[in-house]
């Protein structure tokens, strides 16, 4: 039997089916560990590790096998766009609040992926998915401002009272394309050279 | 009823004629600029005739742009949209700055939006891609066939100890439970 | 000038009191009673509406907060994970989702949502953050090798 055990509790790692894009494990955070603290006996796990590549291998080369028949159906995917993060799939329009540079009739690709999805898997960033594995296509259609907000502030008996009146920036985007380029699980031998200028 | 609509309507986000699922079509049609030849108040707008309009014109060819003198009158820009829409600035003591930043506006708008509330911010036609999530979703098909009333299934998913129990334990904890306890005594 | 109506001429010529109240009638048109119709009253009721409408704004974010809240400790709850645990497992990982798509998510793509809970479960169980109460082994969890055991 190859099995080995191991605890549990060892920070090693390791990789999900869902996750494929290896980082370091940076967060770990003293005070919530102290605030869940326990005494209770650390379970063990016997994790054969021959077993478990083969497992998660099947589930990815199932992803993959999709993705290239073209199988995979309609994809959603999260993105992150100018401090918030929406859900869209094909054909959405989302508005973006505030000033964001883009000019109407712009096509612009949108690179910060959290997460694809279809009906059969989903693709989990951590945090984002891998460069260029996904591609999201977009174009700006309008730019306007938003109806006229007022401000108003008063306290009773205080003669105070103060009214402004704003406006805000509104970009308006329809999502053109969300397609998976590429294969899942198999990162390029060098990464982050994309957005380097030499 | 209701008059709440007369003052600002709200709705969803409406894009004419599924503008930029294939290209970007230019909503702005045409615009008219009004201003006075004499007067202060109209000075920004003659500014900008003189010097930003050719260039405004050249770069966007798909808007037609008119100029309408008018004697002691305020400076307006008028701008009509493909969706029928007309919408009117008043450019009042305008700077040549304040005038290129509302036409770029009104070229870059898909219709007078001014007195209109969004009331979502995304518009999808496919709200799921792998349905919404019921009652149903995760539940055990073995269920369809139980019958009723079932005690398994009748019992609460969560319920906290009861006092009787929690004596029993500390009993079972306790030197008196436990066999070395009594062995002990 | 030129005045289309006589009425707007005699209107224009004396202090502004006519055109300062329209403002104020304008907005309290829809109002009940007298507050419609009676300036001292129409302006009370036209000023707490406004600062109703300011407060609002920042209590609908508020609202939406809690909601995203509730919906994912709902969709936490029936894969049996604390929600605390599942945000905290999550930020582990690197898996930097929002409440907001997290909820939206839970909602709409409750498969993705499932995926979530299995990869914070096994997180949670790998660096032991359980909440106090449920701090118990329910099972020791095998991988791989269970055929050959």
């Amino acid at each position: 039997m190859a099995g080995v055990v191991r605890r549990i509790f060892a920070n090693l790692p390791r990789i999900n089916t869902c996750n494929y894009v290896k980082t370091p494990l940076l967060s770990i955070l003293p005070s919530v560990t102290s605030k869940f603290y326990s005494n209770v006996p650390t379970p063990y796990e016997i994790v054969d590790a021959q077993e478990d590549r083969k497992t998660y291998q099947g589930v990815i080369d199932n992803v993959n096998r999709q993705v290239a028949e073209k199988k995979q159906g309609r994809l959603f995917a999260v993105v992150h766009v100018a401090g918030k993060q929406v859900k869209i799939t094909e054909g959405d329009v989302f508005i973006v609040e505030g000033y964001w540079p883009p000019d109407a009739g712009d096509k612009i690709s949108l690179d910060k992926v959290l997460l694809v999805g279809a009906s059969d898997f989903t693709l989990i960033g951590r945090p984002l998915v891998q460069r260029g594995l996904v591609r999201v296509e977009a174009t700006v259609i309008e730019k306007n401002v938003s109806h006229t907000k007022t401000h108003f502030r008063k306290k009773r008996r205080k003669q105070y009272m103060r009214i402004n009146f704003y406006r805000t920036p509104r970009t308006m985007v329809r999502v053109n394309r969300i397609e998976i380029v590429g294969e899942v699980n198999h990162p390029p031998a060098v990464t982050g050279l994309e957005t380097r200028i030499f | 009823m209701s008059n709440s609509h007369l003052f600002l309507k709200s709705g969803f986000i409406r894009t004419p004629s599924q503008n930029g699922v294939g290209r970007y079509v230019c909503q702005l049609q045409r615009v008219v600029l009004k201003f006075c030849k004499n007067n202060g108040s109209s000075r920004g707008m003659r500014d900008f005739i003189e010097s930003g309009l050719v260039d405004f014109a050249k770069n966007n060819p798909g808007i037609v742009v008119y100029l309408k003198p008018r004697r002691h009158r305020t400076a307006v820009i008028s701008a009509e949209y493909l969706n029928g829409d007309k919408q009117y600035i008043n450019c009042r003591n305008f700077a040549k700055e304040e005038i290129i930043k509302w036409l770029n506006l009104l070229k870059t708008q898909s219709g007078n939006t001014t007195g209109f509330r969004y009331r979502k911010l995304l518009h999808t036609d496919h709200p799921s891609i792998q349905g919404p999530w019921t009652p149903y979703t995760f539940k055990d098909p073995a269920e369809n066939l139980a019958k009723f009333p079932d005690q398994d299934l009748s019992r609460p998913k969560h319920l906290p100890k009861t006092a009787t129990e929690e004596l029993l334990e500390l009993f079972q904890r306790s030197s008196l439970g436990s066999p070395e306890g009594k062995r002990a005594e | 000038m030129v005045f289309t109506t006589a009425v707007n001429f005699v209107r224009s010529r004396g202090p502004d009191e006519f055109w300062r109240k329209r403002k104020v009638f304008k907005l309290a048109a829809a109002y009940i009673g007298r507050s419609r119709n009676c300036y001292s009253i129409a302006i009370r009721s036209v000023h707490r509406a406004l600062v109703y409408a300011t407060k609002g704004r920042k209590l609908k974010k508020e609202d939406f907060s809690n909601l995203w809240d509730t919906r994912i400790t709902a969709g936490c709850e029936q894969h049996d994970i604390n929600y605390h645990v599942f945000k905290e497992s999550l930020a582990r990982n690197n898996i930097l989702l929002n409440r907001n798509t997290l909820a939206t998510l839970a909602c709409w793509e409750p498969f993705t949502f499932k995926a979530l809970t299995d990869i914070a479960h096994k997180r949670a169980s790998e660096d032991g953050i359980t909440p106090p109460k449920e701090n118990k082994v329910l099972y020791i969890p095998k991988r791989g090798s269970q055929s050959k055991n």
